[in-house]
């Protein structure tokens, strides 16, 4: 009974009063927690314990206590190549294409820093380089205007800004390796991005940069690939004037006598052609002599020219690309632009690229799990040319051939027209739907042509236009494993419609990245 | 004439320097909501991401740096939830107003009792990990009001005038928030040392402040899928531990959450972590999901 009688008094208070009293308790802890959060309006932010800065890496060196803030990356990109053609397409190996170490940061209150090392086969032979090396200036110089200033891949196109191992798929489209390079245009100088006051986005990229080269290459395909039929040397697949000196000698002795399986005849229609040297067909004996020596002359300056073209190039490359962007929802946007490029291709000014280019991209993207893109480019290139001096030969005392240029004398030999002498036009679409969380299908279409291409009818001997080009249907499946490592398979099949010729390649690749992956573009 | 011309310009000028409001772009619509309430009508306040997004893999769209070029200020959640995507959004909004160090930028992690920090050197091979601790922290009423005190001193660096005004909102808030956390905590009293599983753990700070237990989480690792064999011990420990709600989030993969579920007697609660158009106030935000979990138990 006794026992009952103390018992109960506790069970009450455990059934009634140790909630509430825990209760209360807890409101007492969290109204202390609240109350302190509030009272601390009165100290110095600066005075917290911990400032989180949000950096964007974890790899960061220390040193003497002190961050430095430089972000370091790596990638390798593994790729697998294969193909049964003869000759082959591809290098029938798996080699690694490219290896990059980085380093980023702010260098100081005005500009950020980017180097870029790359290691990559160049002919056959693994090089390392320079791949990248800037500033950026983001808006400290100039309002609304992000300056990058040294080595770079200039803002032209959609893919000419990504690194080939961020490329959705294992080999660059058609157009973009014959236009603008197997991994695309790189270049030194500096390049204004200005971003417009409007309501909707709108930015302008504009560079000058040296243009001493065009386009850049990692070699991946400098074993075989796509030689599209000879199209990027000239609208011929015969050049006649490859051992000159020889040739020369050999036509003016033998006469409309067959040479090294070129004729006398296929050489005159070449220059016709190539207006080298206009109505030569209708030209007497001596005068066809007299042009083709006028054209002897001439490639060989231009041969002593090009071997001091890095030297002496003073020709600029001029990029500019006006973007726009369109959100069509909170998951959907479309991103467009138009690009051109002017640059000198030789030495000579006469000579010089117009290039343009539009580039479309649409996205759907919500979170990680889902994800569509279609993305295109379209690319036209011509290249103009202006006579302003002409050749002049003579022989000397000694019987040497010497050349000069002459002024062309206007009132009475006025220059030629700007002629376009050849055009070059291509695009790509590439679709890629997202199947689960880390697989994704893609397809790619590509179209290559030359619209100037002609060639010699060895029955009429008349140039004429050819149907030409490359036409490429690729299916790329990728395993994103995650952010920073992916897993590739790409079937491509590719038909030359001069030779009327399908072949087909089979791509592996795999990539991993170390470090901090600095964010994409949109 | 032309001194009436020149007058009205002025006037105009002079009425759009007194009467504009300091723009304000959030990442996340949690963070709009609380700007909105320090700031009320002196801010301008706009989200990046709608609230049903996931800021981890969102992107660094055009628009939203035609946004950010034109803010007074940036408010973000930091510690590194939003690197994959906002660092190149604020290095091409040529704004350096909001640029690391500036008034404008007002990361509001500042002074965060930050969970899960690593105590030992990690890698990637533990998947995507947090560095700096785990950055979901402003489902945790209090830490509602950390943010809204570093959203109020930043306002009032950009915008002095107003200080008074700031800090009697912030006060406002802090002590709205305080009274819904004890109405809270008595109200899902029933809550406490209930067990729950997670597919991602985004949900920690909020089952540490109401008592909830989370007993283990779907991702094996941080960010990434879980394989079969993790799968199925998950499932062992669910019925183990008598686990009987796997919080996901809307834009979780829920098909994890699914096969633990047909497996146990566990139920799928997916419940929001930000405010969209049905859930329009930090209050009504937590309220959500507490009650979502209680009309499952």
């Amino acid at each position: 009974m006794r026992k009952d009688i103390k018992i109960k008094p506790l069970i009450i208070m455990l059934v009634f009063f140790l909630p509430a009293g825990f209760i209360r308790g807890q409101e007492k802890d969290i109204n202390k927690l609240f109350e302190e959060e509030i009272q601390k309006e009165t100290k110095p932010s600066t005075t917290e314990s911990k400032d989180f800065t949000g950096r964007t890496s974890q790899f960061q060196f220390q040193s003497f206590n002190r961050n430095v803030y430089v972000d370091i990356m790596g990638t390798v990109d593994i790729v697998g190549e294969w193909d049964k053609n003869t000759p082959h397409n591809t290098r029938n190996e798996t080699y690694v294409r490219s290896a990059e170490l980085g380093l980023f940061g702010a260098i100081d209150h005005l500009a950020t820093g980017t180097i870029l090392f790359a290691t990559h086969y160049e002919d056959g032979i693994l090089t390392t380089e320079l791949h990248e090396g800037y500033f950026l200036f983001p808006a400290t110089l100039i309002p609304r205007t992000n300056i990058r200033l040294g080595q770079m891949f200039p803002d032209v196109g959609r893919l000419n800004v990504i690194h080939e191992h961020d490329w959705p798929f294992t080999t660059p489209p058609l157009v973009h390796k014959e236009l603008l390079g197997e991994e695309g245009l790189l270049d030194t100088g500096i390049e204004f991005r200005y971003l417009f006051p409007w309501s909707f986005w709108q930015e302008l990229s504009i560079g000058i940069f040296n243009g001493k080269g065009f386009g850049h290459s990692h070699g991946g395909h400098s074993h075989g690939g796509h030689s599209h039929g000879g199209h990027s040397h000239g609208s011929s697949d015969i050049n006649p004037f490859r051992d000159l000196d020889q040739l020369l000698e050999e036509v003016i002795l033998h006469e409309n006598q067959p040479i090294q399986n070129i004729t006398f005849d296929s050489i005159l229609h070449y220059l016709e052609e190539t207006q080298k040297c206009k109505n030569i067909l209708n030209l007497s004996q001596p005068e066809k002599i007299d042009c083709l020596v006028e054209k002897y002359v001439e490639d060989q300056m231009d041969a002593m020219e090009a071997k001091n073209a890095q030297k002496t190039k003073q020709n600029p490359l001029l990029t500019a690309h006006l973007k726009h962007f369109i959100p069509l929802s909170n998951y959907w946007g479309t991103e467009f632009g138009f690009s051109y490029l002017r640059w000198h291709p030789e030495i000579s000014p006469k000579k010089w690229n117009n290039q343009y280019g539009f580039d479309f991209y649409l996205k759907y993207k919500r979170g990680k799990l889902k994800s569509f893109v279609w993305q295109t480019e379209v690319w036209y290139r011509e290249t103009k040319e202006r006579p302003t001096n002409r050749l002049a030969y003579f022989f000397d005392e000694n019987s040497n051939l010497k050349t000069t240029l002459q002024e062309y004398n206007y009132q009475f030999d006025p220059p030629k027209k700007i002629e376009v002498v050849e055009t070059k036009a291509g695009f790509y679409s590439f679709f890629n739907y997202q199947l689960s969380e880390q697989w994704f299908i893609g397809y790619r279409y590509d179209y290559l042509t030359t619209p100037t291409f002609k060639k010699i009818n060895y029955f009429t001997l008349i140039p004429e236009y050819k149907r030409n080009g490359m036409v490429q249907d690729n299916i790329i499946l990728t395993y994103m494993a995650s952010e920073f490592s992916y897993f590739r398979g790409q079937v491509s099949t590719t038909v030359d419609i001069e030779k009327n010729k399908r072949t087909w390649e089979y791509y592996l690749q795999a990539v991993f990245i170390l470090g901090v992956h600095p964010a994409h573009k949109y | 004439m032309r001194f009436y011309k020149y007058f009205l310009i002025l006037i105009f000028i002079i009425t759009n320097a007194l009467y504009s409001k300091t723009k304000v772009v959030t990442t996340l619509t949690v963070l709009e909501y609380i700007t909105k309430e320090i700031g009320q009508d002196k801010v301008e306040v706009e989200a990046l991401l709608p609230g049903d997004s996931d800021p981890h893999f969102a992107e660094a769209r055009p628009d939203y740096i035609l946004k950010l070029n034109q803010a007074d200020m940036l408010v973000y959640i930091g510690l590194d939830l939003e690197v994959g995507w906002l660092p190149k959004v604020i290095e091409q909004s040529r704004n350096p107003k909001i640029y690391l160090g500036q008034p404008g930028n007002c990361d509001v992690s500042k002074g965060i009792y930050v969970l899960e920090v690593p105590e030992k050197i990690v890698d990637r091979s533990m998947g995507d990990i947090h560095i700096y601790g785990n950055p979901h922290y402003w489902l945790d009423p209090i830490n509602a009001v950390i943010i809204a005190r570093n959203i109020k001193d930043h306002l009032i660096q950009i915008d002095p005038e107003n200080k008074t005004f700031y800090e009697n909102n912030f006060k406002n808030f802090a002590s709205r928030i305080k009274n819904l956390t004890n109405d809270l905590l008595a109200k899902y009293k029933n809550l406490k040392d209930l067990k729950v599983a997670v597919h991602h753990r985004e949900y920690i700070y909020l089952l540490q402040r109401f008592g909830l237990k989370e007993v283990i989480s779907l991702e094996e690792k941080f960010g990434v899928p879980p394989n079969a064999n993790y799968l199925k011990k998950v499932v062992d420990v669910v019925k183990k531990e008598g686990v009987k709600i796997i919080l996901i989030a809307p834009y979780n993969n829920p098909k994890y959450a699914e096969f633990v579920k047909n497996q146990t007697n566990a139920k799928v609660v997916v419940v929001p972590t930000n405010l969209d158009k049905s859930i329009r106030t930090y209050e009504d935000l937590i309220k959500t999901i507490l009650q979502k979990i209680s009309e499952q138990i």
